[in-house]
């Protein structure tokens, strides 16, 4: 209904507001990305694991908040601490990690922070539905790093936080619900 | 949503189900006009698909509860939207996303005919966004809910506790204030 020599036309209201909408950036075709889809489904299999009985069981948040994809708390953490207006320290040092077991790691890197360890991990291929926990071996016992509700089809990107500081941790284990490591990680120490 | 009552009711029944097909159907066609509205909301992208899987984490968490009304369930939805945004831009202490790139992206919603026309037209939309920021927030959120959100008279009014009349009144003054602004730029 765009008029480009005289604007829109005002007496047609119907039309006034579907170029507002327009112009305002209404896309009525917009697709939600496809890792967000996953977590709305992920989280949806939960919902109904509490069942009519539990009617108002609240759905695990980490399935649907974590940055695109179903990342754990831990990487709802890292996404939050790492927005636009940090001031965190440039570029702190990034080391390149390598994990051996039964999934696809298709990056894994430890950001030494002043205030404790983070993981940067990107897998698939885990058992679609199963919760896992990341844990960091450390000199003084383990640390709970986080954990992540594996999704289908789709690589999930993680952030994994914990305290204790990178020459502290000696490795790094994601558990399965029975507590066995599906992946680990023997860092090299210093 | 363009559903029948009885079709709404059903989809909201096995969504309370657990139903992952009807949760990515609620979420599919709530999507356009909730990242709309985030987008127009928020400052980043980022931030506005976060405040999209708020809305529905928070509808997970609500469905139980929710009980079919005026407002319909994508009027729900909306409900839970706003105070998502609201509550994201109060926490963050980010803004609107007033700036100029912002509104310049946002106009530049591709524009269908001659390349000479397209321009024109994009530039139309410019100017139509610029009277639009001008509005009072009353009035930008009204006509949000409308253009955006896809909610009529008596979803807003349920929304914001008036009555559908009032809601068509203000809307039609919004409107007229729209045009003014829209036709002092064009002058």
């Amino acid at each position: 209904m765009t008029r480009s020599d005289q604007g829109p036309e005002w007496d047609d209201e119907p039309a006034v507001l579907e170029e507002l909408g327009r112009a305002l950036g209404h896309d009525s075709e917009a697709e939600p990305p496809p890792d967000r889809v996953a977590a709305i489904r992920a989280a949806a299999v939960h919902l109904q694991a509490g069942g009519l009985e539990e009617p108002r069981r609240r759905p695990d948040r980490r399935f649907l908040l974590a940055g695109g994809v179903a990342a754990g708390v831990g990487g709802i953490a890292g996404f939050l601490t790492r927005g636009s207006d940090e001031q965190e320290p440039e570029s702190p040092p990034t080391e390149q990690i390598r994990f051996s077991g039964d999934a696809d790691v298709t990056m894994s890197a430890l950001i030494n922070h002043t205030w404790g360890t983070e993981l940067l991990l990107d897998l698939s291929g885990l058992m679609p539905g199963t919760e896992y926990d990341v844990v960091f071996e450390t000199r003084g016992g383990t640390a709970a790093a986080g954990s992540l509700l594996a999704v289908d089809g789709v690589v999930m990107k993680c952030r994994f936080n914990a305290a204790p500081l990178r020459a502290d941790v000696l490795a790094i284990e994601l558990r399965g619900p029975d507590g066995a490591a599906v992946l680990h990680s023997t860092l090299p120490q210093a | 949503m363009d559903e029948d009552p009885a079709g709404e009711h059903r989809l909201v029944d096995r969504a309370r189900r657990g139903d992952p097909d009807a949760w990515e159907l609620l979420y599919r066609r709530a999507y356009p006009r909730l990242i709309a509205f985030a987008r127009r909301r928020l400052m980043a992208e980022e931030q506005a698909e976060e405040a999209v899987s708020e809305t529905m984490a928070r509808a997970m968490d609500a469905i139980g509860r929710y009980r079919p009304g005026s407002s319909g369930i994508e009027g729900w939805l909306f409900g839970i939207a706003r105070n998502v945004v609201l509550e994201s831009y109060r926490s963050s202490g980010r803004h609107r996303a007033t700036d100029p790139t912002s509104l310049t992206a946002i106009a530049a919603t591709p524009a269908q005919g001659s390349p000479e026309h397209a321009v024109l037209v994009t530039e139309e939309r410019r100017m139509l966004v610029t009277a639009f920021e001008r509005l009072s927030a009353a009035d930008r959120e009204l006509l949000e809910l409308r253009v955006l959100a896809g909610l009529d008279a008596q979803q807003v009014g349920a929304l914001t506790g008036r009555r559908a009349g009032a809601v068509r009144t203000a809307q039609s003054r919004a409107l007229a204030r729209l045009r003014t602004n829209f036709e002092g730029l064009m002058a």
